[in-house]
């Protein structure tokens, strides 16, 4: 799920209209959240979903759980990865990313 | 006196867990703030854990100095673990995606520093309920995933860069592995670990 998650930025990251630096996650997703929210989506939003993702990429799937993990905290973390993809993605406008030719 | 508003509020399971998470979430904020002020005066930090928000950290020599606040986030923690249990005997209470991510943030955290503010059996088991308890009220997994999957087309998240697979295969991965765990450590692999392909 980590993975996912940090793809999902990466190649969001590469689309997006104008490239700036973004170092660390939180950075990346306000680069993306700014440059791509959907009218509406506010500042703050932005600022707490980049926080999220701090918080589960850091701490959540933390790759020092990878062993220790029991079932009920897999399916907690499971559901808090999706919910943060939905929430993140549902702030993004499809039709603000610049598309490779 | 309180207001007609304010009587609604409070009967409501929902709004009191909402207005307790976002509490905790303001006392992680303020531990974060004091800390980042004693770091700034040259005293030594430990990393101590998550907190909601952000880092909590606690300064070895100067733990007392932030013990307040680190009370009021205890308690708020506390409190919205005992509200989530409660919420048990609402059978259509339904959690939005914004209060189960907050809910499982708070949970988290009082996971990660457990030591400090949950050193007993009793709370340490109404925690792990709380776990639970979000599930079962945040989700309707399926529609979920549903939703993040036509997301991610939408995004063009279905194809794969290089070599690698793509970020909606992943997702599917980590979600098909916990349906069907080959055995904990593996499975566990394919939720958490890095893609080493």
């Amino acid at each position: 799920m980590r993975s996912s998650i940090e793809a999902t930025i990466a190649t969001l990251l590469v689309q997006r209209p104008e490239q700036e630096t973004a170092k660390g996650t939180v950075d990346k997703v306000l680069s993306l959240g700014r440059q791509l929210r959907r009218d509406g989506v506010s500042d703050d939003h932005i600022a707490t979903l980049a926080e999220k993702s701090k918080d589960l990429l850091e701490t959540q799937l933390s790759p020092a759980k990878d062993k220790s993990i029991g079932r009920d905290s897999w399916q907690a973390t499971l559901s808090a990865s999706t919910l943060w993809l939905r929430s993140f993605l549902e702030m993004l406008d499809p039709g603000k990313l610049r598309r490779a030719t | 006196m309180g207001t007609r508003d304010d009587a609604y509020e409070a009967d409501d399971p929902l709004k009191k867990l909402d207005a307790t998470l976002q509490d905790a979430a303001k006392a992680g904020e303020k531990i974060v703030l004091r800390a980042r002020d004693l770091m700034a005066a040259g005293q030594s930090v430990a990393d101590w854990a998550q907190a909601t928000r952000d880092v909590v950290l606690v300064c070895p020599p100067s733990g007392i100095v932030i013990s307040d606040l680190t009370k009021t986030w205890g308690e708020s923690t506390r409190q919205a673990i005992t509200l989530l249990d409660q919420l048990g005997a609402y059978g259509s209470v339904r959690l939005s995606s914004s209060t189960a991510m907050s809910a499982y943030s708070t949970v988290f955290s009082a996971t990660t520093v457990a030591g400090a503010v949950m050193s007993n059996p009793q709370d340490r088991g109404r925690r792990d309920r709380a776990i639970r308890r979000i599930a079962e009220l945040a989700s309707r997994p399926e529609e979920e995933r549903h939703q993040v999957t036509v997301l991610m087309k939408q995004f063009g998240l279905d194809r794969a860069s290089g070599r690698g697979r793509s970020p909606l295969e992943q997702f599917e991965t980590a979600h098909a592995a916990f349906e069907t765990p080959v055995d904990s450590v593996h499975a566990s692999r394919d939720v958490l670990a890095s893609d080493e392909e």
